[in-house]
């Protein structure tokens, strides 16, 4: 089981729309998926129409009580622990249990359901608390998606400080352009700035009103329109991030 | 991914309009497809792929290795053929998966199924799919004589995580008359219901055995046409050239036939014996070549092992060779078997079986059968002891070691015909130890006739370089092999000389008395 964090400080950054698209993507291509949506706001629970069963909260899930709690969605392969409100205490859950990250609690929230699942993705809140710091220890790959902006880099190079700050190997970052827009100077030229470094994936997901839509039709953007160019870029995405883990 | 199903049938029709009616007011219902079915179901002769909890589904070029219970666990695509062997499909999980259950025996369409499968899905107040079900309907059909429809079958599929939709659906399916399957019951299960079938293993067992209370004769009358019934049942197979295992299954009921009518000859009216034992010879000898081609064809593997890869292409057009051989081969044995000659051996035969209990004429038969058990047994011990003595004082060569081979066969088709008469524990030991034993002396045999052949082939043919290479090849791994088994065969003769269970017995046989 691999687990999969979306992860970026930032917000508004396209974290839920790729940890869903992915999700949706990995599963059609053959692999058992969780989705867990950490987030509290619900965004990738509400996509999937997926209301979490009123006992659960925050303590079960860091206590790996999460079994009865994981609902299918309407896709194959792709199972989703749907965020509970009570998750925005999440941070304070964990320091109560004092281990400040050094102990890798949520990779341990998985285990009852390792043998069930070949990726495991986490839908992440934006900050860079104790929780992140939960989130990059448990994760064999962090991705995480950068809008060609000043803000959106600046937020990419805080989490390889936090990796680094937490002698965490950075090379478990998979970065990639998010909501690019070809017509901006400033994304244009920041993508060409950076593209080069190894840490990004050559695929970069386009701004594209169909990503948008998800809101609307409530589905991945492949089980809206298979052969839409947001739907084949998720799933380039996918294959470059596969093939490099 | 844990959701699991609950399946229903119904006696009779469905009516799809007034049932989704009905679901319909619990929870908004939509059609997801309609699937026109045309399945084959593949299974070899003796059902190893159901017995081993598998169904093989064949749908033009597609095949789907499923279990017993519909849950599909591999799918592949691969030959249209009449009959397929694991060798036919393309390496990977599946074909490794097909070899370890299916072996050298063909999978052969044993169902066909033609009908129509609706798949529905039924969503919650949010439009959240919380539940699939799939309806079959249609008909079934074997060898084109057992023809008729099965009783529908509805399969819920839950979603994890919804498991109150799949209860009320169930709970009304159930109000409606429809019964939800046994744990353990397939749809397979229910389509062989429709047309009366049950998968029969066809493998034929030595469990045929003689009862305390009969007389000789009816004990070789019920156990001549147990193995009448094994030759007749492999026949249209080997006829078919179906696969080898027919053949070998045909004409080891055939072996076991000859042993009865060589041990009990004197049990059997006069000439009659004799006039079967000398048919039964004859047919022995006239199945034998193709067996023993095949033996060889399926060492294929085996041979390339023993040699350089240099000579594997020589190995090759070989094997084209005997495969060529085989082929003009089988088309002489097949007239033989459809020949006058030969159905009337069989005929006769079960013929005689059926009319010898009543023949009163001839006093041996009447005599109670232990009797004559423990006395062919004791003469079958003493004679596996001489020459399994003979190996171990030196006597080691290929007619030696056949005499012993067919003399522990002897020995242990009459142990399990007569195993009722002997305590079970000493005969289930001896026969384990025994078992050993023969493995070698068949393989150490098996080898002696291929190296025959190879040798008679050198001589006689003046293959080609290649080929020749190959041979002097393939000659040379299989004695270094011979020589191997013999070692073998030599040590495992002394240990079960020197069994102290095997001493025990000869006790036990030569102070049980019939």
């Amino acid at each position: 089981m691999k687990i999969i964090a979306i992860f970026s400080s930032k917000g508004g950054v396209g974290k839920t729309a790729t940890a869903v698209n992915l999700a949706y993507v990995a599963a059609l291509g053959g692999c058992s998926t969780l989705l867990c949506d950490m987030d509290s706001q619900g965004a990738a629970s509400y996509y999937f129409r997926i209301r979490p069963k009123k006992k659960f909260n925050d303590k079960k899930f860091l206590r790996g009580d999460i079994n009865g709690y994981i609902r299918g969605t309407d896709f194959d392969k792709l199972d989703l622990l749907p965020a509970h409100f009570s998750f925005r205490h999440l941070d304070i859950e964990l320091a109560k249990l004092g281990k400040k990250g050094k102990v890798p609690v949520l990779r341990s929230v998985f285990l009852p359901v390792a043998d069930d699942y070949d990726v495991v993705f986490l839908d992440c809140p934006p900050n860079l608390t104790l929780l992140a710091e939960h989130i990059v220890r448990a994760a064999d790959i962090v991705v995480t998606p950068v809008i060609p902006t000043t803000l959106s880099i600046l937020a990419l190079k805080q989490l390889l400080k936090l990796l680094s700050e937490l002698k965490l190997d950075q090379n478990k970052i998979r970065a990639f352009f998010s909501m690019v827009e070809r017509r901006k100077n400033l994304h244009v030229s920041t993508i060409e700035q950076y593209r080069k470094y190894p840490i990004f994936v050559k695929t970069a997901i386009p701004f594209l009103a169909e990503i948008e839509k998800m809101g609307i039709n409530r589905q991945p953007v492949g089980a809206t329109a298979r052969n839409s160019s947001a739907a084949l870029a998720y799933e380039r995405l996918w294959q470059e991030i596969w093939q490099r883990s | 991914m844990k959701s699991g199903y609950l399946a229903f049938t119904l006696n009779g029709s469905v009516d799809l309009d007034r049932l989704l009616e009905k679901i319909g007011s619990l929870f908004p219902v939509r059609e997801e497809a309609v699937f026109h079915v045309d399945e084959q179901y593949l299974d070899t002769f003796d059902w190893r792929m159901y017995t081993s909890g598998f169904v093989f589904r064949q749908t033009g070029a597609r095949y789907v290795l499923a279990s017993l219970l519909g849950t599909p666990v591999f799918e592949i695509s691969g030959p249209e053929k009449p009959k397929l062997f694991w060798w036919d499909f393309p390496e990977g999980i599946l074909r490794d998966r097909l070899a370890s259950v299916s072996g050298t025996r063909a999978l052969c369409p044993v169902l066909q199924v033609v009908g129509l499968r609706r798949k529905f899905r039924l969503f919650n107040r949010d439009e959240k799919l919380v539940l699939r079900f799939s309806l079959d309907t249609g008909e079934v059909s074997a060898d084109d004589e057992d023809r008729g429809p099965f009783a529908p079958y509805l399969r819920l599929e839950g979603i994890r995580g919804y498991q109150k939709p799949r209860h009320r659906i169930a709970e009304l399916l159930q109000r409606n008359g429809w019964q939800e399957l046994k744990a353990g019951e397939s749809f397979f299960d229910l389509i062989l219901r429709a047309i009366g079938r049950q998968p029969v293993d066809q493998k034929q067992k030595a469990s045929v055995f003689a009862l305390p209370e009969q007389t000789t004769s009816q004990a070789i009358s019920m156990i001549g046409l147990a193995l009448h019934t094994a030759m007749e049942r492999n026949l249209p197979g080997v006829l078919k050239d179906i696969d080898a295992e027919f053949l070998h299954d045909f004409r080891v009921a055939l072996r076991r036939t000859r042993s009865v009518l060589s041990q009990l000859k004197n049990e059997i009216p006069p000439g009659q014996a004799g006039v079967f034992q000398e048919e039964f010879r004859w047919l022995g000898s006239v199945t034998g070549p193709v067996r023993d081609l095949d033996v060889c064809l399926q060492k294929s593997q085996t041979y390339r092992g023993l040699m350089s890869e240099s000579l594997h292409r020589g190995l090759a057009q070989l094997l084209e060779e005997i495969q060529q051989q085989r082929t003009a081969q089988f088309i002489k044995m097949q007239e033989i078997l459809q020949s006058a000659r030969a159905v009337n051996l069989l005929a006769n035969w079960h013929e005689f079986l059926t009319a010898l209990p009543a023949d009163i004429e001839w006093p041996a038969g009447q005599v109670p059968c232990p009797k004559v058990a423990v006395k062919v047994m004791r003469r079958c011990f003493r004679r596996l002891l001489r020459d399994t003595g003979a190996i171990i004082g030196g006597e080691q060569g290929d007619s030696a070691i056949h005499r012993l081979r067919i003399q522990a066969k002897k020995f242990r088709y009459m142990a399990e015909f007569f195993r009722r008469f002997f305590p079970a524990d000493d005969m289930d030991v001896l026969l384990k130890e025994l078992h050993g034993l023969q493995d070698d002396l068949g393989g150490f045999n098996d080898l002696a006739v291929q190296i025959r052949g190879f040798q008679q082939r050198r001589a006689t043919l003046q293959p080609d370089e290649t080929i020749r290479g190959a041979l002097d090849g393939l000659l040379a791994g299989l004695a270094a092999e011979k020589k191997r088994i013999l070692k073998r065969c030599v040590k495992r003769c002394a240990a079960f000389m020197g069994q102290d269970r095997m001493q025990a017995f000869g006790e036990v046989i030569k102070n049980t008395s019939g």
